[in-house]
């Protein structure tokens, strides 16, 4: 039996933004508001011989005749690439966006006690901040184009062309991506203000949505590569192929998981971010702040920073000292999850 | 009797990384369970927000395009699982990986309903919009986009009512269920799982004929016991234990039952040669002796090459 009266064992939360795939086009710049001239990129399959560059073992380094066999191996390897065009110098990405409302109520909670104690921190929250903070960072996420990830670095221009879909309520919003920082969140640009107050509105609401259409152009040169995301098979078989990429319908793609990742990078509240140091920069919002690439995560329960340490005070109706905290776990509501606790 | 079926047609649902783990030991096109749940669902929205007569009594499911995430590399005899990696824990480590099939899907539903007032179409119209959009999920995906719903009546033995209905869900499959042939096998005495792999396996079948120059020639043919794209299906539960309560359980004021999948053969079948409408109609079926909870076909009319033939070109 549970020992606490409110322990939830079975806790889940629906993601509330949610992303399409990201599907690449070529153009060119200055074409890039005319449809026709764009073509969708394909994953073309190339095999290259490569080097002998990794580390090797002494045994092997400090023999000459050794190390020369080794390094005369021919290297073979198949990948997948993607490219824009000989004529095309704009990279288009494009996807949409929903967010969704109903923060209030998680998907599954077996504690009738939890969930009512839960629906009234949330509801608090709502009334002092209404999710401004929240939907002014993700909107400042789609105005940056972090979503590019490696397509974002060394291009001349980018353009990000939003427009909100909902049928009585249509409005659109153009961002120079470059005038954006990645690093930080103050900015007071008008625009994203108001693409913000309306991500902040449809997060509020009861069972309302936000529908919006992503266009972003990336002038990155003349047949430069780009990058789709990389597919994860643990279990290549016989193929010789070592990277494989994503592609829906002989598209070229980005998964929505990346790109709803991008968005959510909006974590500055974590305790080493000011550490110009050991900070990361804005990260994802994750239970534990974990961050792949540095395969660290940044709020271990030690330091009693992470998800579940504020959430089991919050959601019972104890205060968290900073605001940001609240910030950070409503965060982590938006992105979804289960978070089920044990009851032993 | 009433004759005339008031169907709801639900055209292109294009769903996002919905499950694809359609049976304990097949990976494919969602279970049937998924679909008629889903259906439910918005069954009891709709019936939470004043409309308290409506009522989804069965449903078509029509698949226009399934994309497995699956990958197979030249050589390669199977396909591998794609996977998604996952957020790593508390100490920055990677988590375990757990094999989940995934798929993008576009289907059609065709929901019949009753209790719902020719007046009160329009409004349904949008609010089923609006419910699809903001709070619902299919077979465990999110729903990106789909194309406004459409209102069908559909009078027994009226082929005009039918093509209708029919045309807007070609090209795609409506998936029907093949029960009859794992009842017929396993009446002949084979067992469950035989009878599945049967139907599935390729059978590679060699004869020597010999041709005018009296030589011996070897001719290969390769095909499946019975046609038709037959797939196996999940179509629901069996339960295991009596009602009661278990540990954590989901909602704690439902009682529990521990339960098992029920597998069968299904078919994928374009929609244009159906004669009735419920060829293609799934409804919950319970067998309380037997603590059986399916989705199944009432009413069905296998037809054979030589009638689609025919009624194609009457």
């Amino acid at each position: 039996m549970a020992k606490n009266q409110d322990t939830a064992s079975v806790l889940a939360f629906e993601k509330k933004l949610v992303p399409s795939d990201g599907y690449l086009y070529g153009t060119q710049w200055e074409e890039r508001n005319n449809s026709a001239s764009q073509t969708a990129l394909q994953l073309s399959e190339k095999s290259v011989r490569g080097t002998i560059s990794n580390r090797l073992k002494a045994a092997i380094k400090s023999d000459p005749v050794k190390l020369n066999a080794e390094v005369e191996k021919a290297n073979l390897q198949t990948v997948d690439s993607c490219a824009l065009a000989p004529e095309q110098d704009t990279l288009k990405l494009h996807f949409t966006l929903k967010v969704l409302g109903g923060v209030q109520k998680p998907s599954a909670c077996n504690n009738a006690l939890f969930k009512e104690s839960y629906a009234q921190a949330v509801n608090s929250y709502i009334e002092k901040e209404s999710f401004k903070e929240l939907g002014k960072r993700y909107a400042l996420n789609l105005a940056n184009a972090r979503f590019l990830w490696r397509n974002r670095v060394g291009a001349e221009n980018i353009e990000v062309q939003v427009n909100a879909l909902n049928k009585d309520n249509k409005q659109s919003w153009v961002f120079d991506a470059t005038k954006f920082s990645t690093r930080h969140f103050e900015n007071e640009d008008k625009q994203v203000i108001e693409l913000g107050d309306r991500i902040a509105a449809a997060l509020a609401s009861e069972a309302d949505f936000l529908m919006l259409e992503i266009n972003c152009f990336v002038q990155v040169g003349k047949a430069q590569e780009v990058y789709p995301s990389e597919e994860l098979v643990l279990d290549k078989g016989k193929g010789k192929k070592s990277k494989i990429l994503y592609s829906v319908n002989d598209i070229a793609a980005m998964h929505s998981q990346k790109l709803g990742n991008a968005l959510r990078s909006i974590d500055t509240w974590y305790p080493e971010f000011d550490d110009a140091e050991k900070s990361a920069g804005p990260i994802a919002i994750e239970p534990y702040g974990a961050v792949t690439n540095l395969g660290k995560a940044y709020r271990t329960p030690k330091d009693k920073q992470d998800f579940y340490t504020f959430f089991d005070k919050w959601a019972r109706g104890t205060a968290l000292e900073r605001i940001e905290d609240e910030h950070y776990v409503m965060a982590i509501l938006v992105r979804g999850g289960v978070f089920g606790e044990s009851d032993k | 009797m009433n004759n005339i079926k008031r169907l709801l047609l639900l055209p292109h649902i294009k769903v996002h990384n919905a499950n694809a783990l359609s049976s304990p030991f097949t990976i494919g096109f969602p279970a049937m369970t998924a679909w008629l749940g889903a259906v439910h669902a918005l069954q009891r929205k709709l019936n939470a927000q004043g409309h308290s007569d409506i009522k989804f009594n069965s449903v078509a499911v029509i698949s226009h395009q399934c994309d497995l995430q699956t990958h197979k590399g030249v050589d390669d005899f199977v396909h591998s699982i794609i996977g998604t990696g996952n957020p790593l824990d508390k100490t920055g480590a990677r988590s375990a990986f757990i094999e989940e099939a995934r798929c993008h899907l576009d289907v059609s539903l065709v929901l019949e309903y009753t209790g719902i007032a020719k007046d009160d179409e329009q409004v349904l119209q949008e609010q089923i919009t609006h419910l699809l959009s903001s709070n619902m999920k299919m077979a465990g995906g999110d729903i990106l986009t789909f194309k406004a719903s459409q209102f069908f009546k559909v009078e027994n033995g009226n082929p005009a009512d039918l093509s209708a209905l029919t045309q807007k869900l070609m090209p795609g499959y409506a998936l029907i269920e093949r029960r009859d042939l794992m009842t017929e096998a396993m009446s002949a005495g084979q067992d469950a799982m035989d009878a599945l792999l049967d139907n599935l396996v390729i059978h590679h079948h060699c004869e020597k004929v010999a041709d005018e120059m009296n030589e011996e020639k070897v001719i290969w043919t390769s095909k499946r016991k019975n046609q038709g794209w037959l797939v196996p299906i999940a179509t629901g539960f069996h339960g295991l234990t009596e009602l009661g309560e278990a540990k954590n359980q989901r909602d704690p004021n439902t009682p529990h039952r521990f339960a098992e999948s029920v597998v069968t053969l299904g078919e994928f079948k374009m929609p244009h040669s159906i004669k009735s409408i419920d060829e293609i109609l799934w409804r919950y079926q319970t067998d309380q002796t037997n603590n059986l909870y399916l989705c199944a076909q009432t009413q069905k009319i296998i037809l054979t090459e030589q009638d689609i033939e025919d009624s194609y070109y009457a």
